[in-house]
């Protein structure tokens, strides 16, 4: 299920290690996905089984704030999430084609602030993206 | 005229209910909750053994108890025992009614779900921190990948009591909409401000104390668990899925907006 790039095209197929790439349908009942892959990259990393759940909320978020529609059609587009465990963090990346800059409310904002250390999003290019880290935190 | 006939109801209760129901003193409330917690307790245990977690059924019955105490007329004669057990297994009951898997989980991942839910408080405890995966896996005795699938299965448990009208909106717990205009102004959207204070303030209290102490007083949610009384996966599950049931309404509601180009 992941690790396999399902759905990526050929030329994206290199992946390290420490990377799963996962490409989904960019619609809410496939984020399963996205969660089970991030929790399984955080278990891995040693986050606390809570920090696992507060990464799974991140990760609904913020694919849900990229995958927001577009001004052209919501049509048939690709969720690209690229997880990297690193020796204290996990850092995840999201790519979803749009043309919207996207945007958190204040409620996502704050919900984001207290489940990810860093998170960022971008776009307008006709390519949204999100950008979050989260820490190992030591025992 | 002849006076009022005096209820036959066990001395040092009914003055206790009569100042309570005439002044409503919420600490007078809670000593009567403390007072009669053995019924709630007793009752909660009659319902172990069916898959629950035994700290969720005991929430679920001092809930009953609170309805119980607050609806109690000691004028009518009756002893509260009397007048709340029924109100009590009425809440366990339903409780049990709406605790269904909103989609098909197997048998199996929804005892793990209960293991995993059973063992992370105690553990929690044990190591002076929240566990790891790993170690949630080794205390039940599950692979890792079981542990997961438990969190992710969890998101399908109950989900009906979150649709359920809440109608217990409490006015002294505006702090959480309020704080909404601390967050940075770069977000700022009068509307949508607005809409998500609306919609924080039709939460039940309960989840919208939750929410309130995980994402804007930073809380985690063993603390959130060990201050509520109920289990960590019953707080990520609430969290989940009220913040799920928020979206579905936003999106809904700011709709009409989303045409418009974001900020820049």
């Amino acid at each position: 299920m992941v690790g396999d790039e399902v759905g990526a095209t050929v030329d994206e197929m290199t992946i390290d290690d420490d990377e799963i790439v996962l490409a989904i349908p960019a619609k809410p009942e496939f984020l399963r996905l996205a969660r089970i892959a991030a929790a399984d990259v955080g278990s891995r990393c040693g986050l606390a089984y809570e920090e696992v759940d507060d990464l799974r909320i991140a990760i609904d978020e913020l694919c849900h704030a990229i995958m927001a529609p577009s001004i052209s059609g919501d049509g048939s587009r690709t969720l690209r999430i690229h997880f990297t465990a690193l020796a204290d963090a996990v850092e995840i990346d999201g790519t979803c084609p749009g043309d919207i800059t996207p945007r958190l409310d204040e409620l996502s904002a704050a919900i984001l602030a207290a489940v990810a250390d860093e998170h960022e999003l971008s776009g307008g290019d006709g390519t949204s993206r999100f950008r979050m880290v989260k820490r190992v935190r030591l025992p | 005229m002849s006076p009022a006939p005096t209820t036959p109801v066990p001395e040092g209760t009914v003055p206790s209910f009569a100042e309570y129901r005439a002044t409503g003193d919420r600490q007078l409330r809670n000593r009567l909750i403390e007072h009669h917690r053995g019924l709630a307790e007793q009752l909660a245990r009659r319902f172990r053994g069916r898959g629950q977690n035994p700290d969720d059924l005991e929430q679920v019955a001092l809930l009953g108890l609170l309805k119980a105490v607050e609806r109690f007329e000691p004028e009518r004669g009756l002893a509260f025992t009397t007048f709340a057990t029924p109100t009590i297994l009425g809440e366990l009951k339903r409780h049990f009614r709406d605790a269904t898997w909103s989609t098909r989980v197997p048998r199996r991942i929804q005892e793990h779900v209960l293991a995993v839910s059973n063992v992370i408080g105690p553990l929690g405890q044990e190591l002076g921190r929240p566990p790891t995966v790993a170690e949630v896996a080794k205390a039940t005795g599950f692979s890792e990948e079981s542990v997961l699938e438990a969190m992710e299965a969890n998101r399908a448990y109950s989900a009906q009591s979150l649709d359920a009208p809440t109608g217990d909106r409490d006015d002294g717990d505006a702090d959480l909409a309020s704080r909404l205009g601390d967050l940075d102004p770069g977000h700022a959207d009068v509307e949508h401000r607005l809409l998500i204070e609306s919609l924080l303030g039709e939460l039940p209290e309960r989840e919208r104390t939750i929410v309130r102490l995980r994402f804007w007083d930073g809380w985690t949610q063993s603390q959130i668990a060990d201050s509520i009384g109920i289990s960590q996966m019953h707080v990520s599950r609430i969290l989940t899925r009220t913040l799920d049931r928020l979206r579905v309404r936003v999106e809904a509601e700011a709709g009409a907006g989303a045409d418009l180009p974001g900020p820049t």
